[in-house]
């Protein structure tokens, strides 16, 4: 029994999934099938889509060491540039998306630019570029950019095998990455820069170039999450990424990243995004106000990081 | 008797590190402790200065049963250790450092740190450690040896009635060994006692008035330092005798040229100009601050060289970044294991994976198979003692530690290879396995460029020696005309 016990605990995504069950069951006790229902479960995934990619994305740059607090900001960017490319510039939808993509991606070099050539640390630069992102998203979108057109909306609405389309979305991203973070040799170097970068330099690993990736990266899933949000609303709105670094991160660091680097899995970040998602969907239910999300959300994430402090005592 | 330790045990997860060791020491004697790699000194210190807690036994003080469950109390009753790691504050001064968490206070205004006072005493316990450095500088910019002095200073900062010295002079020069020698007889003079651990079996018989020995977690016997020889401790410590080679069988080739330089300059070093041959073993030795290590940085691209030039294999070479090193054939070892060489936080089998990536890898996907069978191979090659490998390295002991560094550089097969101190902390018998595989892999052609202060290991395995003092390179010896007393001279700048 203690043995189990020790294998659960110290496997953060054994951890996570038993988390879940038991939470769940305990939901179903209390709130029966208004939770335990397929078209809840689809919901639950689906009101989480865009945070679970962004996590992806932010998993990424916490194994290698570093982090973005401007994941909301390029979210919003990428939802206002789309908007604006179909809107104002007349550009077929398709094209759109693909522009608004790099122009995220080129926003997250921004973030790795001045990061490892003028050397200013994560949290400063992230912290300003969090700033000027969320401001140029309005100074492009106002107060938003609405009645975007039926082929754009058709890209996250639509259905496949009774799937909606940014599960599939969703998927596809988690499987991709998952396959990346733990088999193939460029994306094992995040784990080395993370655990140890002076170490991984003396390696033979270029530190600046796996920041680069990662900050392209975490700007293009960012961004993809904002494109989503715009085609599934029908509309590109500046204010709608606020906030979301924290859930972002949040999920993360449940899902098992640690500050410092080194540590994580793909997968467990998304299924820390989940259980966030199942801790919402119950606030949902029971009619507990918005308001309250921010407020658990930063409980967890102290909460994460105290049990992963205890844990690491036992 | 001062202190005595009666059958301590300890148990870590898949290791038993000590198992009812007794232990005993007296007022001003030199008491050393010896092992092999493993064998639980480590340990056994940890939990004497109260870091670790122990399973079973006790600790009698003045022969009073006393409890030693945390660093405070080890401390009130005058126990001061210099750990084997380094423990410092690398973004602090040296005199912050000397003082760490408990400064000089003010008297009159509460919890005010008094600095003429602290820069004062620090200055008064540099001294005595015969340092002349600027007590302002921060401990990051100091070399390895230097920070190493300065624990020491430390540890004497504090009014201790036993000094525990785990491995001291494992990254020191011989000068500062010297002055730490001295120190040690004056402490015995005051009647205060030190536990002196070392893998030098030559400064033991020289400083230690008995000597226990430890040998995988049990305790094998204490013997009066006089009555006994180095083959009997060794015999004592291996359960086996070591064969007396000598490794000066020479396997260059004078004739091929891999690495050369040409008037190269940068921080610390200047107008290198030095040839490496095929298969030979040349030794960079010197004092501490004489530009060894920064030199190889030099070379290795992690700090890039101010001007001169490089040639690999007779080519011009531009090296910016430690992966053009490696592409062009060059790998390096780092004398710092813990922040430059290993990572500490990860499993062993990931850091024989670090630099040899590569060699794990068909068409950009890993092979784990692969890096699990490599790592096993490695872990028995270099008799790395260890549960299983997916153990994090910073559960290993130093000395292993140090094994994982080299054999992950050993595996990596490059056709150049700098290592700048590689057996620090390693006991005798690994040092012999160590030496015998850097000269089959100098028999395969490949070129080893070597740092190391280690006089003995100095003469025993290069064909070649160059000695630099003050960034300079101040003489070349053969290895048969190399002596002691030859290559000191040159340290020192005559
Ligand atoms: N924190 C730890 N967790 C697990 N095992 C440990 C830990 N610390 C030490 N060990 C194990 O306990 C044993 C004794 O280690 P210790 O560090 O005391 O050896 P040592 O005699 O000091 O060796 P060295 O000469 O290499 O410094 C080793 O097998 C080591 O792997
Ligand atoms: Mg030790």
């Amino acid at each position: 029994m203690n043995n189990i016990l020790k294998i659960i605990i110290s496997n953060r995504t054994i951890f996570l999934l038993v988390l879940m069950f038991v939470f769940s069951i305990i939901a179903t006790i209390f709130l029966g099938s208004k939770f335990a229902s397929l078209a809840n479960l689809k919901a639950v995934i689906l009101g989480q889509t865009s945070i679970a990619i962004m996590t992806i994305g932010m998993m990424a740059l916490l194994i290698s060491g570093v982090f973005d607090l401007s994941v909301g900001s390029i979210f919003a960017l990428g939802s206002v540039f789309c908007g604006y490319l179909i809107k104002s510039v007349g550009l077929p939808y398709p094209i759109a998306m693909i522009l608004a993509l790099c122009g995220c991606g080129l926003l997250g070099a921004v973030n790795a630019f001045i990061i490892t050539k003028m050397h200013v640390n994560a949290l400063i630069t992230t912290l300003a570029t969090m700033g000027i992102f969320k401001g140029l998203a309005i100074i492009i979108g106002g107060a938003g950019i609405m009645g975007l057109p039926k082929e754009f909306i058709y890209f996250g609405r639509t259905d496949f095998l009774g799937v909606p389309s940014p599960i599939w979305y969703f998927l596809i991203i988690l499987v991709v990455f998952s396959y990346l973070f733990s088999n193939v040799a460029y994306f094992r170097k995040y784990y080395f820069v993370g655990g140890n970068e002076k170490a991984a330099t003396l390696s033979g690993i270029s530190v600046n170039h796996i920041r680069f990736t990662g900050y392209i990266l975490s700007g293009l899933l960012a961004g993809f999450g904002g494109v989503l949000h715009a085609s599934r609303l029908g509309a590109s709105i500046p204010l709608a990424g606020s906030g979301l670094e924290l859930q972002v991160i949040a999920a993360a660091v449940v899902g098992g990243a640690s500050l410092v680097g080194g540590k994580g899995t793909i997968f467990g970040g998304v299924l820390g995004a989940m259980f966030l998602a199942l801790v919402f969907n119950v606030f949902v239910i029971t009619g507990v106000s918005a308001y309250w999300i921010p407020v658990v959300n930063g409980a967890i994430l102290i909460l994460a990081v105290y049990f992963h402090v205890v844990f690491k005592k036992e | 008797m001062l202190l005595e330790a009666k059958k301590i045990s300890k148990k870590f997860p898949g290791v038993q590190a000590l198992k009812d060791v007794d232990f005993n020491l007296k007022a001003g004697e030199v008491h050393a402790i010896i092992g092999e790699n493993g064998a639980g000194k480590s340990t056994l210190m940890h939990i004497l200065s109260g870091i670790y807690e122990h399973d079973s036994g006790e600790f009698y003080i003045n022969n009073k049963l006393t409890k030693l469950n945390s660093f405070q109390k080890a401390k009130k009753n005058g126990i001061s250790i210099v750990f084997q790691e380094r423990s410092l504050f690398p973004n602090l001064s040296i005199e912050e450092n000397i003082f760490g968490a408990s400064p000089p206070k003010n008297k009159n205004i509460f919890f005010q740190i008094d600095w003429t006072n602290l820069s004062k005493k620090a200055q008064e316990y540099l001294d005595q450690l015969n340092m002349t450095i600027n007590k302002k500088v921060l401990v990051g910019e100091l070399s390895v040896a230097r920070q190493q002095m300065i624990e020491i200073a430390k540890a004497i900062s504090n009014d201790f009635k036993i000094l525990i010295l785990d491995e001291p002079t494992a990254s020191i020069t011989l000068q500062e060994t010297e002055v730490l020698f001295e120190l040690i007889n004056e402490f015995k003079k005051e009647g205060r006692s030190i536990i002196y651990i070392s893998h030098r079996l030559k400064e033991i018989k020289k400083i230690a008035d008995r000597v226990s020995v430890l040998k995988d977690g049990e305790y094998v016997g204490t013997f009066n330092s006089p009555d006994v020889d180095i083959d009997f401790l060794v015999n004592k410590m291996l359960g086996r005798s070591l064969e007396n080679k000598k490794f000066n069988d020479i396997s260059s080739s004078e004739d091929e040229i891999v690495l050369s330089l040409r008037n190269f300059n940068g921080h610390g070093f200047k107008d290198i100009n030095l040839d490496l041959f095929k298969g030979e073993i040349l030794t960079l030795t010197g004092l501490s601050g004489a530009g060894r290590t920064e030199l190889a940085y030099a070379i290795f691209g992690y700090v890039p060289a101010l001007n001169g030039q490089i040639k690999i294999y007779n080519k011009d070479s531009k090296i910016n970044h430690p992966k053009d090193a490696i592409a062009n054939g060059i790998g390096y070892l780092s004398e710092n294991r813990k922040e430059l060489g290993l990572f500490i936080g990860m499993e062993y089998r990931e850091n024989i994976e670090s630099n040899n990536l590569d060699k794990f890898t068909k068409n950009y996907i890993i092979n784990w198979g692969k890096r699990d069978k490599v790592s096993n191979e490695l872990k028995d090659k270099f008799d790395i003692k260890i549960p299983h490998i997916q153990q994090l390295v910073l559960n290993l002991s130093g000395g292993n530690q140090q094994k994982v560094s080299i054999s992950k550089w050993i595996y990596a097969n490059l056709n150049i290879l700098i290592v700048d101190e590689p057996t620090i902390g390693v006991d005798v018998g690994a040092k012999f396995a160590i030496y015998k595989i850097l000269k089959e892999i100098t028999n395969n052609g490949v070129s080893v460029l070597m740092i190391s202060s280690d006089i003995n290991e100095t003469l025993n395995i290069s064909d070649r020696i160059l000695v630099m003092f003050d960034g300079k390179i101040n003489g070349e010896l053969k290895s048969d005309e190399a002596n002691e007393e030859k290559i000191l001279k040159m340290a020192s700048g005559l």
